[in-house]
């Protein structure tokens, strides 16, 4: 209990240092904004704000990364409540209550605001129990050499893509596949042997995983989202009342809240799974709870409130992986990965050892951003919404010269804007063909590393394979892997053998 | 057999992980160490791909001979096709004039092509203004205060001898 407050204490030092302070403020008001905007989601955003971070230094760069990612929680269900449409993924299981609640019951000021206290509640719990759970889990991967982190690894890959949904794991596994190929292109960095360069001096230090990133995603989602264009904007309310919440309300939701933060929490820690599947959970769950089921989808105020704090708490503990162990377990925790490994840090068990002011600073700064971004988003939310009359026309040009300068900023080659609009054209084919675009990017990032660890294992053992299943930590990751693959199978046989009576 | 979208898709991958897989065992030998051992890794990813990408296709004709609707690809460019292969090629156009006009100039045309072709040119100023805006305020923000090389454009040395 000391080490923790001490950490925390070594840790908030950093975090309320003015220029701390700014950047998780221009984090979370970016990542709201972001979050807000339909077609950009975190992913995407945390992509293309990347030149952003270069001359901050890696605490203020993560510090704001992490602002983006928990930020674009806080604006997702904006849109949701107010347009209908999810402004990312995760508030999707938003729109089913806080539209209805705005619209039907005409209590747009009550969703804007309990969607709000809901993400901090959520958002705040979830950093606290991350404080619980970083160290222990720290000094737990410090003892992992090549062959456990190469289960690790295969574990995430093998949980992303077989979380792909319903009918799509192959196709998930799949894309996992074309990422990890992505990924031996260039000189091989053990043998110092050219692989797939096709002799062009441009692919020699390979593709950078994160210009695919920003083709993949912000390209590929504007182009998209182009064929909507034209259909007409919505007309969004911009007056309002009070934006606050009765007591009524909060009695109708605090258990909700309560319930949903750990689950989305856990939800968020595992690899796969996301803020996206944890809000859904958490709406599922209080709905299945609830003595007046009927009110679900009418604008039930609790039916908000769930899925709000459950995707907060997730993205909280998305972090978990991603700092303690150097392993991401979803697309945008990879994409913080990638960046920091670029600016020279390398997140995993070291960064609690031997710099625990940067990864402590980092969660106590979650504290503060989460005040901000309560902050920004209830009293400032009347403000805030005017940005959803952007018109399409305007928001797509931008979206797309943002991520030009990012790619330019990475590399400085004008070469790589063929490599951007290439992924971009690929994750629109995939995404029309029902390709996961997750696990391929996934791949893409930790590919490179997999093949390190796995070659250095087999090196270690004199070539002899058995050092993958030495000793309890492999042994139980390898089961994961399988259990992760052969889960949806055996899902799918259950469910053909109910269906074939039927017939 | 009707060639619907998924399976030209599943047919994609399939022919990229076997073109892969040849690729991969025409990778140098390593000078040191075991010669073989920069090809393992990507003679694996060749074989899992290939192998999962032909169980899709095999799953995706079992499918069709079920009686579902199939739908075969078209090759003509729907509506929206055609808006982003417009985009494509003025990204396009964007990355060749890149280094030649300088970020500003390009950059301005980029957005203001862009901007123009999407709402088919029905309001000139508010593109303009926001165009000459991104492209000179990013390039004072990012070039000047945050430090990112931004090309300044080649022809304005020709010009300036």
């Amino acid at each position: 209990m000391l080490e923790i407050l001490q950490n925390l204490g070594i840790g908030l030092a950093v975090a309320v240092q003015p220029i701390n302070l700014l950047w998780v403020t221009i984090g979370g008001v970016l990542g709201t904004i972001i979050g807000m905007l339909p077609g950009i989601g975190p992913a995407s955003g945390v992509a293309i704000l990347l030149p952003l971070t270069f001359k901050m230094g890696p605490v203020g760069a993560l510090i704001t990364m992490a602002g983006v990612y928990y930020g674009a929680m806080y604006g997702g269900s904006r849109s949701s409540i107010l347009i209908n449409t999810p402004g990312d993924g995760a508030a999707i299981a938003s729109c089913w209550d806080g539209y209805p609640l705005a619209t039907k019951k005409k209590r747009p000021e009550a969703a804007l605001a309990m969607s709000a206290i809901a993400s901090f509640i959520g958002g705040l719990l979830a950093t606290i129990f991350m404080i619980f759970l970083a160290g222990p889990l720290a000094k737990l991967a410090i003892k992992f050499g090549p062959a456990q982190y190469l289960m690790l690894y295969l574990f995430a890959l093998s949980a992303t893509a077989s979380m792909s949904g319903e009918g799509k794991v192959l196709k998930g596994f799949v894309a996992m596949f074309l990422g990890l190929l992505i990924s031996t292109i260039g000189i091989d960095s053990l043998s110092g042997v050219h692989r797939f360069t096709f002799g062009l001096m441009e692919l020699q230090g390979g593709i950078d995983f994160l210009i695919a990133i920003i083709g993949i995603y912000a390209l590929g989602e504007v182009f998209e989202s182009l064929k909507s264009i034209g259909k007409g904007q919505t007309k969004i309310q911009k007056k309002f009342g009070r934006i606050w919440i009765t007591k009524e309300d909060w009695k109708r939701s605090w258990k909700a809240i309560l319930r949903s933060t750990p689950l989305g929490f856990v939800i968020g820690v595992l690899p796969g799974t996301g803020a996206t599947m944890a809000s859904i959970m958490a709406y599922n769950q209080e709905k299945n709870l609830s003595k007046h089921k009927e009110e679900f989808g009418e604008g039930a105020i609790e039916g908000l409130a769930a899925p709000e704090a459950a995707n907060n708490a997730a993205s909280v503990g998305a972090l978990i992986p991603m700092m303690t162990l150097g392993v991401p377990g979803s697309g945008t925790t990879a994409i913080m990965l990638g960046a920091l490994m670029m600016l020279g840090l390398q997140p995993g068990p070291l960064l609690f050892q031997k710099t625990p002011e940067i990864a402590w600073g980092v969660i106590a700064s979650m504290f503060i951003g989460n005040l901000v971004l309560a902050f920004i988003n209830i009293p400032m939310a009347g403000m805030l919404v005017r940005i959803l009359s952007i018109p399409e026309r305007i928001l797509y040009p931008i979206i797309l010269g943002l991520a030009f300068l990012g790619t330019y900023s990475i590399s400085n080659l004008t070469f790589d804007f063929f490599i951007v609009i290439g992924f971009g054209l690929l994750g629109l084919f995939m995404k029309r063909s029902g390709f996961p675009t997750s696990p391929m990017v996934l791949g893409a990032i930790i590919g490179g590393s997999i093949e390190e660890k796995f070659r250095q294992a087999l090196t270690i053992s004199n070539g002899s394979y058995s050092v993958f299943f030495s000793d309890v930590i492999t042994i139980v990751l390898a089961v994961l892997t399988a259990g992760s693959f052969l889960l949806p199978v055996y899902q799918r046989m259950k469910a053909r053998k109910q269906a074939a009576p039927a017939k | 057999m009707i060639l619907t979208f998924e399976l030209v898709a599943d047919l994609f991958f399939l022919v990229l992980a076997l073109a892969y897989g040849a690729g991969a065992l025409s990778i140098p030998e390593a000078m040191f160490g075991d010669p073989w051992a920069p090809r393992i890794y990507p003679l694996i990813i060749s074989g899992a791909m290939s192998i999962l990408s032909l169980v899709l296709i095999i799953a995706e004709l079992k499918h069709q001979r079920s009686g579902k609707k199939a739908e075969p690809v078209r090759l003509r460019l729907g509506p929206d096709g055609k808006v982003i292969a417009i985009i494509v090629v003025l990204s396009l156009c964007y990355t060749l004039l890149f280094d030649l006009l300088g970020f500003v100039i390009s950059t301005f045309l980029f957005l203001e092509a862009t901007m123009l072709y999407i709402s088919k040119a029905k309001k000139m100023l508010w593109p303009t203004v926001i165009a000459l805006l991104f492209a000179v305020g990013v390039y004072f923000v990012f070039g000047r205060m945050l430090g990112v090389t931004l090309p300044p454009g080649r022809i304005f040395d020709v010009i300036g001898g």
